[in-house]
């Protein structure tokens, strides 16, 4: 009905008579590409998915003088009553455009979050709760350790002759990648595809804040031997989004796909899922644009948020650990964050579990029926 | 400019002009590979030439690889170690030359004292790397860990390369254990107690345990197994790349599946490996590599005596593949390598026959990096060829000329003239003699140096050595093309001219010998980033003998005449023994040979025929698919990748392959092996033309053992 309210401006329309122009307005339709661009910046695939922008200035002119063409056919009156639809009610997601969607598992995540950039004794860090449960504090890296890791980010350059093609299509969200794994198809996966994306834009958002606060220069500014390959990202270095999203990914999927039960050989392809998450994470010190400290906290990050996203989808059995980062010149791979993480600075202080919410539980449900009972 | 060194202080007295070159800091040392440029590393590799064992002394501690002799007779050439105890002293920084040159000359003054047949005659190799020295060598003792196989094997086959991958599934037996015996990785992080003297060996148990503890990240075990390094320039972080050279020969020598369908190795041929350090395929020389290659095939032998003694039997069945090699050398049997090579392979067969070395013929047909001249060819007693080098040539390049054994060289000058630039260096002359300055009684081959110089500063070396005491060489080596690490001289890239002249009365060449010039490689095959660029030899503008003629037909790749310059005799150096087994390539889809794959030397004789001359082709193997698809498949670095290569290097073990199945088999080992491949129906049917494509074939053709597409 929206289209009716603009009626009365009609008469500014005569500016149409420049029809001359409507080639120009092809580029409106670009509009609803900003969403491609938000999965470009790592922060919003979400933006703008399924919103159609404005008409053309054609169609919008045509719907209007049609609207005075078929107006004449009612009778005035009142309109007659409808019904409502459910009140603060899931049963209306699949109504609302995907990034309503998005919208609103962001705010249920971040609703509950809370944080605070710490320095006490010279030591500073960044704390990151939920629910007022301590989640994860990642200590600042020293300058000098800094410098220590650029030998690292130096000597995994030899692999982006092997790694270039995965480097530059993992800018964004590498969701393909775990397609690949998991045997997916956007026309039979299309929740599960919504759940990976929340849980990367969700992981995004918490980066983002740890990023901020904690500022850490990234290596080619420290070492000008690095020169990355790609474009160094307009946030701090440490944690890497792209380990935090990799790990919180693969944490939901990983009990995601144990869940559907439909898979013979799951074990195998939660292991590659696995070195997926550490070959992404890696893939960026390859890139030239993170120290392997950086996944080690993103790593650490990930993997809590992942958690809290299974107990928010109800997922019920998974403890969220609570983990302190304090950075120390090591390599990072996973067998080591999951092995060897005591002795290389990752500690854990506790463990909490969390309830339930209904936007990631709907979305959990819905990715359940997904299953494809191989 | 380079200083004057004291006499014992001369590192050429006991070496050559590759050790003077590259250990000497205003010479190419700068240039070097990291490891001898930023030095000291205190721990040396070397070969002595000559009776007996290199000795302890004052100054040096010496140990030996594990060796393989039969009891009773001692080698004609012996790699080993050493230590300098002074390693730390600051000065050692600078004077790296000399500070080696006193150890030699104390190990021979030790060995001196010995009876001997002839003095040692020392070549001294790359470092090894600090943290690759074994600090508890235990000589002539068993790796403790290995575990006797069920049976005893029916042969062994020996592979010799970079970055092996020796958790790889494709290694393993029908129980799931792995087939690979032993495998020494040359430059891996040293255990505290260790059967090498440098280096980390893994054995079968210490592979299936680490598999065990890796079921499922192989990149995981190799770092776990400190397989890789980093940090160490001489191991590198190869076994995290998706393919290494080492991988596919591996696997196309010892792999089993569904890669290599036809040609499966059963349970019974076990495997040794030896990783040689990425030094050796970095240096562009043709020094500083023979310990290690000598050492990891004599380690191969011991390992073999080792598994055959267990099982109280005699020598086993053994096929060596060593896919490596350079350009530049003697190519007549009597460089150290052919020598070396040459003496394992006749002793061993006196106890077992079935004893091979495969190597490949090289990739140089097209490199235009070999020249041969006549007596004919000399012009009013000169003769010129123009060596053009590259710019933007990150290494040293070099250029060997070497004379006929038997000729006198008095009266024989080799002239060295730069691109024609303004500000150029001068014309360098260095007379074919022994400078009577260096050569006293028995101190080292007769030699003499020359240095290029440019506004002071030394941009090349030239020399003429009678190399071992019975063959001049001129040996020319020229610094990098561009400025690099910080040094501030270059050498002008273009074309140079090198020019042989003598006086009248000098002798001239007899009937059959030749002048014979090799360039060594300069390009970077396993992407080590040396940034080298490979020069190549132009003839000059006369005499017209020396022009390329193309031949009538477009399609054709043999002439009616072979020019000075040309591909036939741009064989693989190290490969130029007697019995090494010379492996060429051919393209599988057309049968023809590879368009880069080397050739033996062929050579005009007075009626105008042809005939072959030196180390030639014994098989063709497959080296590329079609022309539009060049290259094989084998096993990528990680179990379920492939990869491909390009090269000889791929042709080698594809005919190893063969030969050590038909081995454990008790067949002869070309059984199943073709005739030579046929002569394309569009080159010419007669006499200088078969010459040519034997040089290029062989006599035998090996079937195709990877699988296409």
């Amino acid at each position: 009905m929206a289209q009716y309210g603009g009626i009365g401006g009609i008469g500014g329309i005569g500016g149409i008579g420049g029809i001359g122009g409507i080639g120009g307005i092809g580029g409106i339709g670009g509009i609803g590409g900003i969403g491609g661009i938000g999965g470009m910046t790592g922060i919003g695939g979400f933006l703008g998915a399924q919103d159609p922008g404005g008409y053309s200035a054609v169609t919008t002119h045509g719907l209007q003088t049609t609207a005075e063409g078929l107006l004449h056919l009612t009778p005035p009156g009142a309109a007659i009553s409808g019904t409502p639809l459910s009140f603060n009610d899931t049963a209306n997601n699949n109504r609302w455009a995907t990034w309503v969607r998005g919208s609103l598992y962001l705010s249920e995540f971040l609703s509950r979050v809370s944080y605070e950039a710490k320095d006490t004794n010279s030591v500073r860090s960044i704390a990151l709760s939920f629910d007022n449960h301590d989640l994860v504090e990642l200590l600042l890296p020293s300058d000098a350790l800094l410098a220590e890791q650029c030998s690292h980010v130096r000597d995994y350059a030899d692999l982006r002759g092997d790694r270039g093609a995965e480097i530059v299509s993992q800018l964004g969200f590498p969701t393909e990648y775990f397609s690949m794994i998991l045997g997916m198809h956007v026309a039979q996966h299309k929740s599960t595809v919504e759940l990976i994306t929340a849980t990367q834009v969700v992981a995004a958002h918490m980066a983002m804040i740890a990023k901020h606060a904690l500022a850490v220069r990234r290596p080619d500014q420290i070492d000008g031997r690095i020169l990355p390959m790609i474009p160094t990202p307009g946030h701090g270095s440490f944690p890497s989004a792209h380990a935090t999203e990799a790990y919180a990914v693969l944490t939901v999927l990983e009990a995601l796909a144990k869940s559907w039960g439909g898979f013979e050989d799951v074990d195998n392809r939660i292991v590659m899922m696995r070195g997926l998450a550490e070959r992404i994470a890696v893939n960026r010190t390859v890139a030239g644009v993170h120290y392997p400290i950086d996944s080690w906290a993103g790593a650490t990050l990930g993997t809590a948020i992942g958690k809290i996203i299974l107990n928010l989808a109800g997922h019920t059995g998974v403890p969220i650990e609570e983990l302190r980062y304090e950075p120390q010149n090591q390599d990072f791979s996973d067998f080591d964050f999951t092995q060897n993480g005591g002795t290389m600075g990752l500690h854990s202080c506790g463990q909490f579990q969390t309830s339930a919410a209904p936007h990631f539980s709907w979305l959990w449900d819905n990715a359940l029926t997904e299953t494809q009972k191989v | 400019m380079y200083l004057k060194r004291a006499h014992e202080e001369r590192i050429e007295r006991y070496a050559g002009p590759y050790e003077r070159w590259v250990f000497s800091e205003e010479l190419g040392r700068p240039f070097a590979f990291p490891a001898i440029a930023q030095g000291p590393s205190g721990y040396y590799t070397a070969l002595m030439e000559g009776d007996g064992l290199p000795q302890d002394s004052d100054q040096m501690s010496v140990r030996l690889p594990p060796l393989w002799k039969p009891d009773h007779k001692s080698l004609k050439i012996t790699p080993f170690a050493f230590h300098d105890p002074q390693m730390n002293d600051p000065r050692r920084r600078v004077q790296q030359d000399t500070t080696v040159a006193r150890m030699l000359g104390s190990a021979r003054t030790q060995a001196k004292r010995q009876p001997a047949a002839i003095s040692p005659r020392f070549r001294v190799n790359f470092p090894a790397a600090p943290g690759s020295w074994v600090n508890d060598y235990r000589v002539d003792t068993a790796p403790s860990e290995w575990t006797p196989p069920p049976r005893k094997p029916k042969a062994i086959i020996g592979v010799i390369d970079d970055a092996l991958p020796f958790a790889h599934r494709c290694f393993l037996n029908s129980d799931g254990g792995t087939r690979i015996s032993h495998c020494w990785l040359q430059s891996g992080r040293a255990e505290p107690t260790a059967s090498v003297p440098f280096g980390r060996e893994f054995v079968n148990a210490e592979i299936d345990g680490l598999r065990n503890q890796f079921p499922a990240d192989e990149r995981q075990l190799y770092r776990q197994a400190k397989a890789t390094a980093p940090d160490m320039p001489e191991l590198g972080n190869h076994l995290m790349r998706h393919a290494t050279h080492g991988a596919h020969v591996l696997g196309l020598a010892a792999g089993n599946g569904s890669i290599y369908p036809d040609y499966p190795l059963d349970d019974d041929i076990l495997i040794i490996g030896v990783q040689l350090p990425n030094t050796i395929a970095w240096d562009t020389s043709g020094f500083g590599k023979e310990m290690y290659m000598l050492s990891a095939l004599h380690y191969i032998f011991e390992r073999s005596r080792r598994i055959a003694r267990h099982f109280e039997s005699p020598e086993l069945p053994l096929v060596v593949n060593f896919s490596y090699g350079w350009s530049a050398g003697r190519h007549d049997g009597n460089s150290e390598m052919e020598i070396s090579i040459e003496e394992l392979l006749k002793l061993r067969r006196e106890e077992q026959a079935a004893t091979e070395i495969v190597m490949p013929i090289g990739n140089n047909f097209q490199s235009r990096i070999h020249g041969r001249f006549s007596e004919q060819d000399f012009d009013q007693d000169k003769l010129r060829v123009h060596w053009h080098l590259q710019p933007d040539d990150g290494t040293s390049s070099y250029l060997e000329m070497w004379l006929p054994e038997e000729i006198d060289p008095a009266g024989y000058t080799v002239t060295l003239t730069p691109p024609d630039r303004p500000g150029g260096p001068n014309p360098t002359s260095i007379d074919i003699s022994p400078d009577m300055d260096l050569s006293g009684q028995d101190d080292g081959d007769p030699r003499r140096f020359e240095e290029i110089e440019l506004k002071g500063e030394v941009i090349g070396q030239m020399s003429a050595d009678k190399h071992r005491g019975n063959r001049w060489r001129i040996m020319i080596a020229l610094i990098p093309t561009i400025y690099r690490r910080g040094v501030a001289r270059k050498a002008p890239s273009g074309t140079w001219t090198v020019e042989l002249s003598r006086s009248p009365k000098s002798s001239k060449l007899g009937e059959g010998e030749n002048i014979l010039l090799w360039l060594q490689r300069d390009d970077d095959p396993s992407d080590l980033k040396t940034h080298g660029r490979q020069s190549y030899l132009l003839a000059p503008e006369n005499p017209q003998a020396m022009q390329f003629v193309r031949p009538k037909n477009p399609v054709r790749k043999y002439s009616a005449d072979v020019p000075n310059i040309s591909g036939f005799g741009a064989t693989n150096a190290v490969a130029a023994s007697a019995s090494t087994t010379r492996v060429s390539g051919y393209i599988l889809q057309s049968g023809h040979p590879s368009d880069y794959s080397g050739a033996g030397g062929v050579k005009k004789v007075p009626d105008g025929s042809y005939v072959s001359w030196g180390p030639q082709p014994e098989v063709s193997a497959v080296t590329d698919q079609s022309r539009t698809q060049p290259g094989i498949w084998s096993i990528g670095t990680t179990s379920g990748t492939r990869s491909k290569l390009i090269g000889t290097s791929a042709a080698a073990p594809s005919v190893a392959r063969l030969m050590v199945r038909n081995a454990a088999a008790g067949r002869p080992l070309l059984d199943g092996f073709g005739a030579e491949l046929d002569l394309p129906s569009t080159e010419a049917d007669d006499d200088t033309t078969m010459v040519q494509h034997k040089a290029c074939v062989g006599i035998h053709t090996a079937p195709p053992v990877s699988k296409a597409g």
